[in-house]
């Protein structure tokens, strides 16, 4: 069997990746440093839109994506609902194409995008510390239905 | 924000504390216990991982961020380092126990010499740990291994994580068997899984299977989470699979009888348990069903079926059970018994996934057919069967068949072999207990004995 801790590696490389775009976002908010925006908005929009499901990729084991297990998802499902996490994501596109117009990051967006990745991250260590087992909504709904089902039509 | 550096201060030295005991515990059992070569070069890179991590926390206070934002990311960032050596202080004291005079090394030293001959495995070696549980585990590299690349955008000058790696976990009170070890085959196969990217291989099929199933709600209309929670239940219970089937590629029925032991010991076998699927495992009775098959099929059960023990009816009795008996009481029958139909739909597939590993490995039931009566005479004169007499000639045996001929004998021939010690006490669980391990000792024996024969090497 696949040991204990395989879980809780998930929620680190959830907080990796948070880290990861938490650093360019600081350098450019607090130094004025862009060097490292792009590339960090480019896979915050690509991990965010995976976890969304709208870019699935799962089981890259060499690379594990930080969005490619149920227990990430529900990280970031703990965080923020998917509407607002789609919210981010064109904020972040917005960041990028300002990038690439060569306009300067605001710095509400900034502040706004610092602050989703600071509770993205504390969450994922905080589940690093605690993780759980919970069944994802969606499953509670299909036992619930599951339930009402059994009870009108019994198995022969 | 007078009170923020000196917190950062605190959060550094707490860390550099907790990670300057890691490094000296380790430096101290290196010091005293000998450790085969894949575990000290785990040690090593421990050892460099520390030094790297006391480098950058003293960077982290000399270049102390002062907006708040700054202040903010630093501290996340000592947090998410101190989550790592946590995972590693997992990892530390069971590595550290797995001195060599506590693991089966003939049989680590077996199942790394079969490892390496599976096509793209030439390389790998083998990590064991001494779990504090009574089961056994295995530790997926690649995502500690990404983990560790992670590590190093934060830590520029963190050692790269060794390559090729598996860790694999025994119960400590194991260390010395032969038999229960055998399920380590099973361990490593989940390593193979991985590496191969087996389960991103397997995903079309699961995708198909739940498509094509009857859920409470089409799948394709589930949520994102659902989705994936579904899929990961059929990739779980077919890498299990897959990995019964890979040990039983490498070293034959004692993996099947092993397993029954250890599950016996867990009272697995019994109903309902034996027929319930769990969220990482399916019921034992379809794991049992599936190694049944492949046993026969490659002419294993046949050969290995006289003398018949217990455990072969227990392994058939728990094959017979209909398939419409199994149950996943997690989630409750209307989406359990779905859910187990479209992961049935894949079992070819793993069968195929299991295949393209091993088909081309040397199939060693001759070899056992050939010398297993011949390594059960000797044992019952008490003999390690390393060199055997037969027409004359002497020869060293396949270590596969004498760690299946060995276990086949302990199972089914020990009231023969007591017969023959004198002041044996009938009846006598202690004895009994004694008799049985030391056929594991000589068997034992027999395996680093023929690897020396049968072709030097090293281990590890």
């Amino acid at each position: 069997m696949l040991s204990g801790t395989e879980a809780r590696i998930r929620y680190l490389t959830v907080a990796f990746f948070a880290q990861r775009v938490l650093d360019a976002l600081v350098a450019s908010a607090e130094h004025g440093d862009d060097a490292g925006l792009k590339p960090a908005l480019e896979l915050a929009i690509q991990e965010l839109k995976t976890a969304i499901g709208s870019g699935s990729d799962d089981y890259q084991e060499g690379s594990p994506r930080a969005f490619s297990d149920y227990e990430q998802v529900r990280t970031l499902d703990e965080v923020r609902n998917r509407a607002e996490v789609q919210q981010m994501i064109q904020a972040l596109e917005k960041l990028a194409e300002d990038l690439d117009g060569g306009v300067p990051a605001g710095r509400r967006q900034l502040d706004e995008a610092i602050e989703f990745f600071c509770h993205l991250e504390s969450r994922a260590l905080r589940n690093f510390d605690q993780p759980t087992e919970a069944l994802p909504r969606g499953i509670h709904e299909l036992c619930k239905a599951s339930q009402r089902g059994s009870s009108m039509t019994p198995r022969p | 924000m007078q009170g923020e550096p000196a917190g950062l201060l605190n959060d550094a030295a707490s860390l550099s504390r907790f990670v300057r005991y890691l490094r000296g515990f380790c430096q101290e059992r290196r010091a005293s216990h000998r450790y085969i070569p894949s575990s000290q070069v785990f040690f090593t890179y421990i050892d460099d991982l520390a030094g790297e991590t006391e480098a950058f926390l003293q960077k982290v206070v000399d270049q102390a961020e002062t907006s708040a934002w700054g202040l903010k990311a630093q501290r996340l960032r000592l947090a998410l380092v101190k989550r790592v050596w946590a995972l590693l202080h997992g990892y530390i004291k069971p590595l550290a126990d797995a001195h060599t005079l506590r693991v089966p090394s003939p049989l680590l030293d077996l199942l790394l010499q079969q490892l390496r001959t599976v096509p793209h495995f030439s390389d790998c070696k083998v990590v064991t740990l001494l779990s504090p549980d009574l089961n056994y585990f295995q530790y997926r590299t690649g995502r500690l291994s990404h983990l560790a690349t992670q590590l190093r955008l934060l830590l520029p000058n963190a050692p790269p994580f060794p390559r090729e790696f598996a860790f694999v976990a025994i119960p400590y009170s194991q260390g010395q068997c032969l038999f229960t070890n055998v399920l380590l085959y099973h361990e490593v196969g989940h390593f193979v899984f991985a590496t191969l990217e087996s389960a991103r291989r397997l995903l079309p099929d699961v995708n198909q299977a739940l498509a094509s199933v009857v859920l409470p709600a089409p799948f394709e209309s589930l949520e994102e989470p659902a989705k994936r929670w579904l899929r990961g239940r059929l990739v779980a219970w077919s890498e299990e699979t897959y990995c019964d089937l890979f040990a039983l590629s490498l070293i034959g029925p004692a993996y099947s009888l092993a397993s029954i032991e250890l599950f016996n010991l867990l009272a697995l076998l019994e109903e309902p348990d034996s027929l319930r699927f769990t969220k990482e495992h399916p019921a034992e009775a379809y794991r049992f069903a599936e190694q049944l098959r492949y046993l026969q099929a490659t002419g294993w059960w046949e050969a290995s079926g006289e003398p018949r023990t217990e455990h072969h009816a227990r392994i058939e009795a728990l094959a017979s059970k209909p398939e419409g008996s199994y149950t996943y009481p997690e989630v409750g029958a209307p989406l359990g018994n779905p859910l187990i139909q479209a992961f049935l739909r894949l079992r070819q597939r793993v069968r195929e996934l299991v295949e393209e590993t091993c088909g081309g490995l040397s199939p060693r039931v001759e070899a056992f057919t050939k010398y297993g009566p011949t390594i059960q005479k000797y044992l019952l004169y008490a003999t390690v069967p390393s060199t055997l007499t037969i027409g004359g000639e002497s020869h060293h045996p396949d270590p596969v068949a004498i760690v299946n001929a060995s276990l086949l004998f302990s199972l089914a021939s020990l009231t023969a072999f007591r017969q023959r010690i004198k002041g044996y006490q009938a009846g006598n669980v202690a004895n009994h207990g004694d008799v049985a391990g030391r056929v594991e000792l000589w068997a034992m024996k027999a395996i680093e004995d023929c690897a020396l024969l049968n072709r030097p090497g090293e281990a590890g």
